[in-house]
């Protein structure tokens, strides 16, 4: 493995199998550990920002759709909004929220949506269920600001994993969802959970390439919607763990056919 | 050329204010939404601890671009001297010099930021630190500590919470009456302060800590006050001095 990529794919391996939790709220620390530092954890409130960009030509009294975008785990908003362009030149309202945890990524700080950067002893499952509400607040807070009739999310990478888990945990939210060379694991959802919710239709594609975040969970993905009567759609991509606009280019018209507003 | 309305729509959403829009490129805004996160605390406990017995508990609160580990050095000093000291992690990412640094509000963004509610949020979160450290060691006794902006934040989340605090140590920070909702300034006399400042302090002046001192002083606080020369710096010896304060007062 490259060096430039060692931290990207063990970040990755981490996102895929996090671990156990080692203490959520104060009362993890142990008594009588003198000497050395340990860890507590609590919650705590604080205000993210999300960029919003309108489309070509937005007028107020019209209703368009909503994509939110999902960085990957070291990116950061910025690198999402590269591709704005794309979707405001199609009509669309395109969001890009920051991830709720700021690490070191290599030379700059990157943010993640879970503590997954951190390893063992960081409380994992409870920062991801706190970003798939976050998540769904802002998809549901810009819909009602904006008057969408259709939210979509869409991510990649770790970004690609949230956007599987927050969508079909909140099927009353979203119209369909976007994952690049995210995946699913099925121990990430509540029994019933795909089951429960209204089919709302996927885009997912994935590099067999990939070595950061292996084809098979896309593959897993694809194959568990499917067998619940998803309307899936898959692109099997080349070049790798990347994101190149031809390919969001296609998903935007996947989005347009199945738009239930005029193109 | 078009103006997007994004300002004021809901009270979940803080909408910053649009910028213009124009056709050609897709100008964006930015709108702050509340998020619950998970933070570390460090807790570091004293030499020869004894879980049968009760300890002061010092909540150590870091500068703005300060990390946890750099105001944990001077956790020892207060380890050596029987205290449990805690450092929580400020809850923004600034870039440091060497990583990712931290700080309690949005000051750092400017004008247009949240900062205020950003800074309510952060007062909430250091009282809840403190209560849930102090139920779990059993401390009758909780300091909050802090330099800079973490001892601007010491007096702001202590002042609004006498009723878990015995006394709070803040070294170059400022006290700004606008923060406190009228009335709660009056209501902490109980609380006993040590603020210390240096006259030479380039990054936060001099008289925002004898402001401190002068309003304090006059509501009927037990206020020590101590000058010390070199700047904007933390003093090892303003440490031990501090811990000789908290100590000749404990219980």
């Amino acid at each position: 493995m490259r060096s430039s990529q060692w931290w990207l794919a063990s970040m990755t391996l981490a996102l895929l199998f996090p671990a156990a939790p080692a203490s959520g709220q104060a009362g993890g620390a142990g008594q009588g550990d003198t000497g050395t530092t340990h860890l507590v954890w609590m919650d705590a409130t604080v205000l993210l920002p999300t960029e919003v960009s309108l489309p070509t030509d937005y007028d107020s009294t019209k209703s368009y759709p909503l994509v939110v975008a999902l960085h990957g785990i070291g990116g950061t908003p910025a690198g999402m909004m590269r591709l704005a362009p794309l979707f405001t030149s199609s009509g669309i309202i395109y969001a890009v929220p920051q991830g709720s945890y700021a690490f070191w990524a290599r030379d700059r700080i990157g943010y993640s949506w879970n503590l997954a950067q951190i390893g063992s002893g960081a409380p994992d499952p409870e920062a991801t269920a706190w970003s798939l509400k976050y998540i769904a607040d802002i998809a549901r807070g810009l819909a009602r600001q904006f008057h969408t009739e259709e939210v979509y999310l869409f991510g990649f990478s770790q970004g690609g994993a949230f956007t599987l888990m927050a969508g079909l945990n909140h099927p009353e939210i979203f119209t369909g969802l976007i994952a690049f060379a995210g995946g699913m694991n099925p121990r990430w959802y509540a029994p019933g959970v795909l089951e429960r919710g209204r089919r709302i239709r996927a885009y997912i594609a994935h590099s067999p390439e990939d070595e950061a975040v292996a084809y098979e969970v896309s593959i897993l993905a694809r194959d568990a919607l499917e067998a619940l009567d998803y309307d899936v759609t898959f692109n099997a991509y080349e070049g790798g763990h990347v994101l190149r606009p031809e390919l969001v280019s296609d998903a935007i018209a996947w989005l347009r056919e199945g738009s239930q507003r005029p193109k | 050329m078009r103006r997007a309305r994004l300002c004021g729509a809901t009270t979940a959403l803080i909408l910053c204010h649009a910028a213009a829009l124009t056709a050609q490129q897709p100008a964006s805004d930015t709108v702050w939404l509340d998020a619950v996160t998970m933070h570390p605390t460090q807790v570091r406990l004293p030499q020869d601890y004894d879980p049968t017995r009760a300890y002061p508990l010092v909540v150590g609160l870091h500068g703005i671009g300060g990390t946890p580990a750099g105001i944990m050095q001077l956790g020892e000093i207060f380890q050596e001297t029987g205290v449990i000291f805690a450092t929580p992690q400020g809850p923004y990412a600034v870039p440091g010099r060497h990583g990712v640094a931290y700080a309690w509000n949005l000051v750092h963004l400017g004008p247009g930021a949240p900062d205020q509610q950003a800074t309510a949020w952060s007062i909430k979160y250091i009282a809840d630190v403190a209560r849930a450290l102090a139920e779990q060691y059993r401390a009758e006794e909780v300091y909050l500590f802090g330099f800079s902006q973490g001892a601007s934040f010491t007096m702001h989340a202590g002042l609004n919470h006498p009723e878990i605090f015995t006394g709070l140590i803040a070294i170059a920070g400022g006290l700004h009456p606008g923060w406190f909702v009228e009335g709660v300034l009056e209501r902490g006399a109980s609380l006993r302060v040590y603020i210390a400042h240096s006259p030479d302090d380039e990054a936060v002046p001099y008289d925002y800590g004898t402001f401190a001192r002068d309003t304090l002083t006059a509501l009927g606080y037990d206020v020590t006050f101590r000058e010390y020369e070199g700047g904007h710096i933390m003093r090892p010896e303003l440490m031990s001095e501090a811990i000789r304060w908290l100590k000749n007062n404990s219980r």
